[in-house]
């Protein structure tokens, strides 16, 4: 169903974990579900991020905020209350936990996302650690605690990428990492939230058969939609790819963060010509998708209200059930012309809120 | 089958104390098809623990660290293997030996040489998958060189075709990269060979169900005077010793190897370098 070179060649497969299972068997304990509402009133799914998704505070820090400056929206509005996102994460982390502490570790205080991993700790009553606070001994994994006291992890959130996780299984010269602690992993001696490897899962190359592993996996058709995708790694595909390039939006396989993102449209003939080129020779590099054309959202632009291109990433916990958080982060763009909205390239972000009595 | 004693040991010297030492070994052989082995002494020195596990690739490791300021660094492995001749070692094939990996991508030089090694198969009417591959083998002993010194552990296999000479990790890398590119699975194999030097590479190469080996570096097939270590996609994976310190140090490493043969299980053993075989240099 899945052309195996997808998987072998993608950067996100990662042969060390080879003959892991995690604890429970879970791989994706929070997955992080980009959509966009398009103007025929359909939502698409845009991307599935299942190695760290970042954002679940934001929303939770403005909703504190707008609680307190306006308690009574949330009533009037009916606004489904969202403030459990803590204890969700908790219970997803308490699900796995191999008996031990839990620990959300953080490459930080000068990583973007610092803050989270701090609010995120605080709230989950987890510790807050660094790659100093955590080692390895006798395959298990251990936090030293600021008397100096060990104590054993059985969980953990760890907000640094696969690549940096281990320096003696993964990139050797990482320093923000725990060395050995895939061995651990692989005795089932702590469970690793989201597990390693997981990058293969959440390629742009795989999302193209995400339809079609619903249906053959659970008989199913999807219900949310994708955006229309081809890969020109399909011959067909990439005939199609080829001759609409200038009305698709092409995206690198094994880029994220709204980097490798490029509009046909956008592009001069040359680089039109070059860009084909480019796809032909290296077809397995990239996915293309026809350009969803998405409602716009109201933001405030300084004291003005504009309209912006918006995307709505929801967070999806697997612990003992699968659910979803009723709210989410939506982001949008800062520049009237711009699709992308990633806060790493400068977008902007709001709480969501789901409602639970539909009003007209 | 025959009987072979083996030794094997490194030692690291640091010219000041390190400390927070870790290390991930892979230097002890496993049993497999075509070892077995009995190991009477494996011993690593300073370390506050070891443990051993398998890794992804189903390699023995041997993990663990030291946290003291240390200034020497060693590991002992000695033992006897029971090896099987030539053969093919059945095993089912994993689809990531199909691919190319970091040290063995198509990079033009790849293609060139891989291009070349396909018309003298035509020429040699080399049609199995073995037959190949042994072409393959015979047009890179013939066509690279030899040479310590010009390449190191970071060179690709394009890399080291553009110098033209290596030492076997090289000729492992590249004889990888062409049967990938023909469409035979390949996978990089560290170990021992008989006689006395350092570590060894060669390639294993997958036909009717299993692994075949083969030495480019040698011109050799893979037969009772080999022991495996360790496998991957390529050297990157199975590295044989992987460590990591605090400190500011240069440092200094020996190496010493010697598997030689028991012969009838007496005490009488034949020595070193059977068919004019050397080790070589990874």
């Amino acid at each position: 169903m899945i052309h195996e070179e997808f998987v072998f060649i993608s950067s996100g497969y990662l042969p060390q974990c080879e003959g892991i299972a995690p604890p429970k068997n879970i791989y994706s304990h929070i997955s992080g579900i980009d959509l966009v509402l398009g103007k025929d009133g359909e939502w698409y799914i845009l991307e599935d991020n299942l190695r760290i998704p970042s954002g679940a505070s934001y929303p939770m820090i403005a909703r504190e905020i707008c609680r307190r400056v306006s308690p009574a929206t949330f009533g009037n509005n009916s606004v489904v209350d969202n403030r459990n996102y803590a204890a969700m994460l908790k219970e997803t982390m308490d699900w796995v936990n191999t008996g031990g502490i839990p620990v959300i570790m953080t490459p930080g205080r000068y990583n973007a996302a610092y803050f989270e991993h701090s609010y995120l700790a605080e709230r989950t009553g987890s510790e807050l650690a660094t790659c100093t606070d955590l080692f390895v001994e006798d395959n298990y994994l251990y936090y030293r605690d600021y008397r100096g006291r060990k104590q054993k992890v059985g969980v953990i959130y760890r907000r640094i990428s696969d690549d940096y996780l281990d320096p003696m299984t993964f990139l050797p010269e990482s320093l923000i990492g725990i060395p050995n602690i895939m061995d651990v992993y692989r005795s089932g001696n702590v469970a690793i939230v989201n597990a390693p490897g997981n990058g293969v899962a959440d390629d742009k190359g795989i999302y193209y058969f995400v339809p079609k592993m619903i249906r053959y996996y659970l008989g199913q058709e999807a219900i949310l939609k994708n955006a229309p995708t081809y890969l020109p790694f399909y011959e067909e595909d990439r005939k199609y790819v080829l001759d609409h390039l200038e009305k698709l939006v092409i995206k690198g396989v094994a880029e994220a963060g709204g980097y490798g993102v490029i509009f046909g449209n956008e592009l001069s003939r040359e680089r039109l010509a070059q860009m084909k080129k480019v796809i032909e020779k290296e077809s397995r590099r990239f996915i293309a998708q026809e350009v969803i054309d998405f409602q716009d959202m109201e933001v405030m632009d300084g004291d003005e209200k504009v309209l912006r291109k918006a995307d709505l990433r929801a967070f999806v916990l697997s612990g003992e059930k699968t659910r979803v958080w009723p709210g989410g982060l939506t982001r949008f763009s800062r520049n009237a012309d711009s699709f992308v909205v990633n806060s790493s390239q400068g977008g902007g972000f709001k709480d969501t809120w789901v409602l639970s009595q539909w009003k007209k | 089958m025959r009987k072979l004693r083996f030794e094997y040991s490194m030692e690291l010297k640091f010219s000041s104390p390190v400390s927070s030492h870790y290390f991930a070994l892979r230097c002890v052989p496993g049993d497999s098809l075509r070892q077995k082995i009995e190991l009477k002494k494996c011993q690593v020195t300073p370390a506050d623990y070891t443990g051993a596990a398998e890794d992804g690739f189903g390699n023995l490791k041997l993990s663990g660290c030291c946290r003291a300021p240390h200034d020497t660094f060693s590991y002992h492995v000695a033992g006897t293997a029971w090896t099987e001749g030539m053969g093919v070692w059945k095993c089912p094939l994993h689809p990531m030996y199909r691919y190319p990996s970091a040290y063995t991508r198509f990079d033009p030089e790849v293609v060139r040489f891989s291009e070349a090694v396909r018309d003298e198969c035509r020429k040699e009417s080399a049609e199995t998958v073995l037959e190949k591959a042994v072409c393959a083998m015979h047009y890179l002993h013939v066509h690279f060189e030899y040479m310590p010194g010009v390449t190191d552990v970071s060179t690709t296999a394009a890399q080291a075709l553009a110098i033209g000479k290596g030492v076997c990790q090289d000729y492992a890398h590249i004889m990888i990269a062409v049967m990938r590119y023909m469409k035979i699975p390949a996978r990089y194999v560290n170990g021992l060979m008989i006689g006395e030097g350092a570590t060894h590479a060669w390639t294993e190469v997958y036909t009717d169900g299993g692994w075949y080996g083969l030495d480019p570096t040698n011109d050799l097939h893979i037969d009772e005077y080999y022991i495996s270590l360790a496998h991957g996609r390529d050297y990157g994976d199975c590295i044989v010793d992987r460590g990591i310190f605090l400190g500011n140090a240069s440092q200094e490493q020996k190496i010493y190897v010697n598997v030689e043969e028991i012969k009838d299980g007496r005490d009488s053993c034949v020595n070193g370098t059977a068919g004019g075989r050397e080790a070589d240099d990874p």
